[in-house]
């Protein structure tokens, strides 16, 4: 294990090295994949027939990845048609926010709105914490490393390559010694890479956000939570 | 004897108006409250499952029970 994190830090550091100068832009397409099995599920038929309507909506949410070798951002992309969508709509909510992140400032950022306001919700930098396996696969070329997280609330497995040697990945998870080109939460929802774009010249929001109002994540999740708890003792 | 005929009738019509209005507030309340235990059980299922967040599930539920 020790020889694996070893191994895996000095091709870090030698393919950051190698891109270092480099102040392109890479795009990576996510598309998401949902597992529908809800037979063993206790839950009312039409609750199980309105989880499958908004999980088959989800595959035709299309998220992008912006990046250099210092900055990230990762958003859904707009699709107007699907504007007045209810399951689309629905679905949507699966990409959490605007994420960007900053690996020479340490910072993570959630740009979303919420109750009418728009909010920075600062996330602590490296906050997954990842186990790394000998499991490899090949993912449109590339080789592949698999991941576990440890110490967190949901089962996250994630597939991440060293050939191109940023610590970014999908709708905030992240913090790899490598690009993650596929993640399965809990075996159920799965995001994975469909096309990479390199020299990308017009990229958007690959900045810092602006916003309203800026909050600690575990505010603004205890907001969150309130506001859930309120609305159920109101109804 | 008209008083009471009077009397009566103004009873049964008040019972009826009653039960009207009785049932009219059931059929109301009773389809918002699956409405909103669905919206429940759905974000909960995500949150559960999917590993949204709370505000996730708060969006979620929102957005559900407008069609309510």
């Amino acid at each position: 294990m020790k020889f694996l994190s070893l191994f895996f830090l000095s091709l870090f550091f030698i393919n950051v090295s190698f891109t270092q100068n480099s102040k392109e832009n890479t795009t990576i397409i996510y598309k998401i994949n949902t597992n529908n099995n809800l037979e063993d599920l206790d839950m009312e038929i039409s609750v199980k027939n309105r989880i499958k309507a908004i999980n088959n909506a989800s595959d035709l949410i299309e998220c992008k990845l912006h990046f250099n070798v210092n900055e990230s951002v990762f958003y859904q992309v707009k699709k107007m048609a699907l504007n007045n969508d209810q399951s689309y709509r629905l679905a949507s909510i699966v990409i959490r926010g605007l994420y960007y992140s900053n690996i020479k400032d340490s910072i993570k950022i959630l740009n979303k709105n919420f109750s009418d306001v728009n909010f920075n919700v600062v996330i602590p930098f490296n906050k997954l914490k990842w186990q790394i396996t000998n499991d490899t696969k090949e993912i449109g070329g590339y080789k592949c490393f698999k991941a576990n997280t440890i110490e967190s609330k949901s089962n996250i497995v994630a597939w991440f390559t060293n050939q191109i040697p940023v610590p970014f990945g999908p709708n905030g998870i992240d913090g790899l010694p490598g690009l993650i080109l596929e993640t399965t939460i809990n075996e159920k929802l799965t995001f994975y890479a469909t096309q990479i774009k390199y020299n990308e010249t017009e990229v958007k929001f690959l900045e810092k956000p602006k916003a309203n109002k800026t909050i600690t994540e575990e505010d603004f999740l205890k907001m969150a939570s309130n506001k859930m708890t309120d609305f159920f003792n109101e109804n | 004897m008209k008083n009471l005929s009077k009397k009566i009738f103004g009873l049964a019509c008040a019972s009826l108006l009653m039960m009207s209005m009785t049932n009219t507030i059931v059929e109301e309340i009773l389809p918002k409250k699956d409405c909103i235990d669905e919206a429940r059980d759905i974000a909960f299922y995500y949150m559960n499952y999917h590993g949204y967040s709370e505000d996730q599930g708060a969006e979620l539920v929102l957005l559900l029970i407008q069609g309510c």
